[in-house]
């Protein structure tokens, strides 16, 4: 596929080369900042977990359990003093204590706070040189006094002196305890603050790396998702492309496309010269002095046209296979159709001596009109031409279903062989006994058999029976089966007959014409002219470009030739004048080739569609459907199968 | 004379005045300690006063014609402590060994009967300490005053003889370093706030 299209010009490759840049860029932002947070993430987890133990150890009960316990030594000594000074007030002599005095209580409360001594609950004291050794002195100034300050116990002055003083040393000790504790936890403070500053910083900063991490991965994620639709696109189209070609080889369409690339070429080789030959034999007229002269040259004419149709068929069978006709299915009124038909058709048989009978029935069935006129075209055609004697006819049966309609194109002809009625839908297929017509200049095409098979291509297409009955001798019925259309009141007549082309549309478009033929840009300019639109003529890109940039206008439309000097093509030249105007001007690309690829390609790229040879009612029409959009936007169906028509008409 | 440590907050006192705020205070004490009227058995201490309940509190029922009334202090004894609901919170203490059973009575019953204003209240202890104690809801949870400990009275040396207890394992959520701190033992004095 890719061999097929275009050189891509330089600026593509450049814009893919940036943009694989930009995805290696994307990935290792995205890779660099995934990790930085993760470290980040890391140092801070175990940053966090060392405050927490940290803050966890280091609690608020030691605070408690210092004040407390200086408070309580405090109690105990001055509730002893308290004591002695009583005793020299009230003059007394030592009396034993109660379980009431004040100094047993206090020593009882001084006993209750110490029993946590050791206790885990006053944490980071413990770790603290000096609490060893105040630890032992509370436990040994409890110990000995649990003996001494109790009920019944009789204590002197000097006891009491001694227990206040060693009561108010322990205290003083615990209170030393508690500025080094005061000190200790103000150190501690200053680190756990100085790390939640950095705990602070670090989570700014994994914030805004986590913030890049997300939008590159986002970003990655998109272009990957988008290249997943492509690639699902692509894998999609590859299937159906898989399927057709499936479905070419179980019907032999395969083979029919090889032979279809051989006739593309041939008829890409054969118009240039035919078209040529007509300008030549409309130039001789003049020249030609005597009457025999005149009917020579009228019969080349005639040959000249009947070439000419025959390469519209051949160009007709090119694009039904190469799939860029789509059916367009609508309610058809089947008499006005057959009456067209009839008329058409009537002088024709009339020449021939034969009889042409079409029935008028006032059905109305549902397909696309251009399709089935073609079909309806070609069969008779072919019955008036394949019959010498007695008549052709066009039956029209809606008896046998409501729903559906058959219709048969029947002759008195020669009739077909049953073993080949198969064949005959082939092309290139004869009539065997047929030898002696072929002296007519008519039977040129009729010895190709391509209204056959272009018949047997469009019943396909639009999914209707073809069923074909014969007998030698007697004569060859064709039946095509339609369904009836349910809703008959919005029935369309067939457009056959083009609009006449008038100036409207056309006056005043700035159309720039790239053609690196001088003749056909020539006539083109003059026929544009004389319509009223400006043109800009180059004969090629580069021309095209400077042309572009002298004028200071923007085109309404361009019109390129396919096949441009250099290996250069009209697509590529279109896409260039786009790119330079940075706007998608409406564009018709004019060939000579008929290779359904072209056709695809073109087709694909929303370009209007033009066969060499252009006359000047296609060229116009095709021109003001392009700038103006027409409601079928396939410009390519009326135009080559009304020619198709004409041609065979002119036979 | 420990029990002078408490101080009773008297309605109509000018609290900026320290001195007659002592006088009322140790008279009230005084009063609740010695004063025992045989008619008013139900509302008045007999035996030591173990707790003063005062502050924003209205006494009613059983405590309305205490003769303290207009100062608005009510004492108990242990004796009144034991004729209120008991409740049993069996739970482990970070202060205490292993799991125990204390016994006591329900704040919530407490200052039911006292009529307090609220369940704020400045809890001071026999050595001094006070906390505020305020942020627990004590209708939801059984927050008593423990007056036994398996079974026995609680010894000072024991941080008796009066205790707040927290439900501590049944609701491992009010073990906070608030309710550590307000749960004041050797509870000698509750004031209640407005």
């Amino acid at each position: 596929m890719a061999a097929k299209l275009p050189g891509l010009p330089w600026g593509y490759s450049l814009k893919g080369l940036s943009k694989r840049l930009s995805e290696r860029l994307f990935i290792s932002v995205s890779a660099a900042a995934a990790v930085t947070c993760a470290v980040i993430m890391a140092l801070l987890l175990m940053q966090t977990n060392r405050t927490r133990v940290q803050l966890q150890n280091d609690g608020v009960v030691e605070f408690n359990f210092v004040q407390q316990l200086d408070h309580n030594f405090d109690g105990v000594s001055i509730a002893a003093l308290s004591l002695v000074v009583e005793r020299a007030e009230r003059a007394q002599t030592p009396q034993p204590l109660t379980s009431d005095s004040d100094l047993v209580r206090r020593f009882d409360v001084l006993y209750s706070s110490t029993r946590l001594l050791g206790d885990e609950s006053i944490g980071s004291l413990m770790e603290m040189p000096a609490t060893p050794a105040t630890l032992e002195a509370i436990t040994t100034f409890i110990a000995e006094n649990d003996i001494k300050i109790a009920p019944g116990s009789v204590l002197s002055d000097v006891e009491l002196r001694e227990i206040a003083a060693e009561g108010q040393g322990i205290a003083h000790e615990v209170y030393e305890l508690g500025l080094l504790m005061y000190q200790r936890k103000s150190q501690l403070r200053d680190e756990v603050s100085a790390r939640m500053n950095w705990l602070s910083r670090a989570s700014w900063f994994f914030g805004g790396t986590f913030f890049i991490a997300g939008l590159t991965l986002y970003m990655l994620l998109t272009r990957a998702s988008r290249r997943a639709g492509r690639l699902f696109h692509q894998a999609h189209s590859s299937q159906r492309q898989l399927e057709t070609a499936l479905e070419e080889l179980t019907t032999g369409d395969i083979q029919r496309k090889s032979q279809n690339r051989f006739l593309a070429a041939a008829t890409h080789d054969l118009r240039q010269p035919l078209q040529a030959m007509q300008y030549y034999i409309a130039a001789l007229e003049p020249h030609i002095a005597n009457e025999k002269g005149h009917e020579i040259l009228g019969k080349v004419g005639r040959s000249t046209e009947a070439a000419q149709g025959l390469l519209t068929s051949l160009l007709d069978i090119s694009k039904l296979d190469a799939g860029v006709l789509e059916p367009a299915t609508v309610s058809v009124d089947l008499d006005a159709l057959l009456v067209r038909l009839h008329d058409d058709y009537l002088a024709e048989a009339q020449d021939r001596g034969i009889e042409l009978s079409i029935e008028a029935t006032g059905v109305v069935v549902q397909t696309d009109p251009q399709f089935l006129e073609r079909i309806l075209v070609n069969l008779l055609s072919n019955a008036i031409n394949h019959t010498e004697a007695g008549s052709v006819s066009i039956d029209v049966d809606s008896t046998r279903s409501d729903s559906e309609v058959s219709i048969s194109v029947k002759d008195t002809g020669v009739g077909i062989p049953e073993h080949e009625l198969e064949a005959i839908f082939n092309e290139y297929y004869q009539v065997p006994d047929e030898g002696s017509l072929s002296a007519s200049d008519g039977n040129l095409r009729q010895g190709m058999g391509l209204g056959l098979s272009i018949v047997k291509r469009l019943t396909r297409l639009i999914q209707v029976p073809l069923e074909v009955s014969s007998r030698i001798g007697r004569g060859t019925r064709f039946t095509i089966t339609l369904p009836v259309a349910v809703n008959a009141g919005d029935a369309a007549v067939p457009q056959v007959t083009k609009q006449a082309v008038s100036g409207d549309g056309l006056d005043g478009l700035y159309i720039m014409i790239i053609d690196d033929d001088p003749s056909v840009r020539d006539g083109v300019t003059t026929l544009l002219k004389q319509r009223g639109c400006n043109v800009l003529v180059s004969s090629g890109i580069e021309e095209a470009l400077d042309t572009l940039v002298e004028s200071e206008s923007m085109p309404d439309l361009i019109l390129a030739d396919y096949q441009l000097l250099n290996g250069a093509t009209g697509v590529e030249a279109i896409e260039r004048v786009r790119d330079e105007v940075n706007e998608e001007v409406p564009a018709i690309v004019v060939t000579g080739d008929t290779s359904p690829d072209r056709l695809r390609e073109a087709r694909e790229r929303g370009h209007g569609l033009l066969h060499k040879p252009v006359g000047s009612a296609a060229l116009f029409e095709v021109i003001r459907n392009t700038v103006h959009g027409a409601p079928d936007l396939d410009n390519d169906t009326p135009e080559s199968l009304t020619n198709g028509r004409a041609a065979t008409r002119s036979v | 004379m420990y029990l002078l440590w408490g101080a009773a907050v008297c309605e109509g006192v000018d609290a900026g005045n320290r001195l007659r705020w002592r006088i009322v205070a140790c008279a009230s004490i005084f009063a609740l300690l010695l004063v025992a009227s045989p008619t008013q058995a139900n509302s008045s201490p007999t035996g030591e006063v173990l707790l003063v309940v005062d502050g924003a509190i209205n006494p009613g029922g059983a405590y309305a014609d205490s003769a303290e009334d207009q100062c608005k202090a009510l004492g108990f004894d242990m004796a009144m402590l034991k004729a209120m609901p008991q409740h049993e919170v069996a739970t482990t203490t970070p202060w205490d060994e292993g799991l125990r059973r204390f016994s006591g009575v329900r704040i919530s019953d407490l200052f039911e009967a006292v009529g307090a204003e609220s369940s704020t209240f400045l809890a001071r202890g026999v050595d001094d300490y006070q906390a505020e104690f305020s942020g627990v809801d004590v209708d939801k949870y059984p927050v008593i005053v423990a007056l036994e400990e398996d079974g026995a009275p609680i010894s000072v040396r024991n941080l008796g003889p009066l205790r707040i207890i927290f439900p501590f394992d049944d609701h491992p959520e009010l073990l906070t370093n608030n309710n550590k701190a307000i749960a004041v033992w050797q509870l000698i004095h509750m004031t209640v706030r407005k």
